[in-house]
């Protein structure tokens, strides 16, 4: 889980600085990145991969949050 | 006002994101400074929070399409190959909060813990991040208020909607953000005591859907539609209203049924 966690980080981090056009499968991975970085860290003898995947993925995630999801989101928000 | 802050790498950075990026952090670094006194662990409010708003934002974004485009445009775009309907603009703040809370329990699942032990930790910190949201929808010039030219009246000369640069509208995001602000004190208040499970929630949906039924009449972007005089926004707030005050009663009911039963068991003094 730490590796795939590692692996999801580093995708996600290249779409995001490298190919904008693929900033919502940048996002997802992030967030799985996030997810099962998580995970792995909170069983017994976390590695430091599980703490990088986290990382890398908290990272893409945020560049995703800033470059993508901007205030044209508010259109049509109903609430 | 501002839609961009900065920029970096000949990319321009959105205010909105930035708000958002920092409402995000400062919740969930507050959630985490909360629920580690539970002795909850940081990592399991990362997999609650982020499935919690991954999830959100993928119903606000899902409804959002469901709710502009008919079935007949969604399947020619995909059989041309047009898929920028999928990646551009607008989320459904409605299909957010069902996405939230769906994720939310997702979240716990995933994590083995009840959703509830992380209610105390992380809803009297949702308030704060709606006001910095706020406050990014007014630097980018949406989710405006009425034309006003009193004072404190906003003027959008430069954002992302083509505003008259010569009218003044009325700072309905900042008045929202003060009492998210308010809400968010008040929760923090109530979340020192014990309370029941969801009583806390409820309590937030029930100040939030007043708060929001109110500032409603001094919004000027109102594309969301109406029903019978009352705008989309007016009749979920009237929901949640109404949702939070049968949780309420239903409460009371159960908490005087149990005392009565406790009565009958003990006997009569």
């Amino acid at each position: 889980m730490a590796v795939a966690s590692l692996v999801l980080g580093i995708v996600s981090l290249v779409f995001s600085l490298f190919f904008s056009a693929l900033g919502w499968p940048a996002l997802l991975c992030g967030v799985l990145g996030i997810i099962l970085g998580a995970i792995a860290k909170k069983k017994p003898g976390a590695s430091g991969m599980a703490t990088a995947g986290l990382v890398l993925s908290i990272i893409s995630v945020a560049l995703g949050v800033i470059c993508w999801i901007a205030c044209a989101a508010c259109i049509g928000s109903l609430l | 006002m501002y839609p961009y802050l900065f920029r970096i790498f000949s990319r321009d950075i959105p205010s909105y994101g930035v708000c958002m990026l920092l409402a995000f952090f400062l919740v969930f670094a507050l959630s985490v400074r909360r629920a580690k006194q539970k002795s909850i662990v940081m990592e399991d409010v990362i997999i609650v929070g982020v499935t919690a708003v991954a999830n959100a934002i993928f119903l606000a974004k899902l409804l959002y399409i469901l709710v502009t485009y008919t079935w007949a445009d969604i399947t020619a775009m995909l059989a041309s190959g047009d898929f920028s309907f999928l990646t551009g603009d607008g989320l459904v703040f409605y299909g957010g909060l069902i996405g939230g809370i769906l994720g939310a329990f997702l979240g716990a699942r995933i994590a083995g813990l009840p959703l509830a032990s992380l209610e105390s930790s992380i809803v009297p910190f949702l308030p704060l991040g709606h006001a910095i949201g706020r406050i990014g929808c007014a630097l980018a010039g949406c989710c405006y208020g009425i034309e006003y030219d009193g004072p404190g009246a906003i003027y959008y000369p430069d954002t992302v909607f083509p505003f008259p640069a010569d009218v003044g509208y009325f700072p309905v995001q900042f008045v929202e953000a003060f009492f998210d602000i308010c809400i968010m004190l008040c929760l923090l208040f109530w979340s020192k005591k014990e309370l029941k499970s969801w009583t806390l929630l409820f309590r937030y949906l029930f100040l939030y859907s007043i708060l929001r039924f109110c500032t409603e009449c001094l919004r000027g972007d109102a594309v969301r539609g109406q029903f019978f005089a009352l705008t989309t926004s007016k009749w979920i707030s009237i929901f949640l209203f109404c949702l939070s005050l049968a949780f309420f009663v239903m409460q009371k009911i159960r908490y005087k049924s149990s005392e009565k039963t406790m009565t009958n068991k003990n006997g009569p003094a």
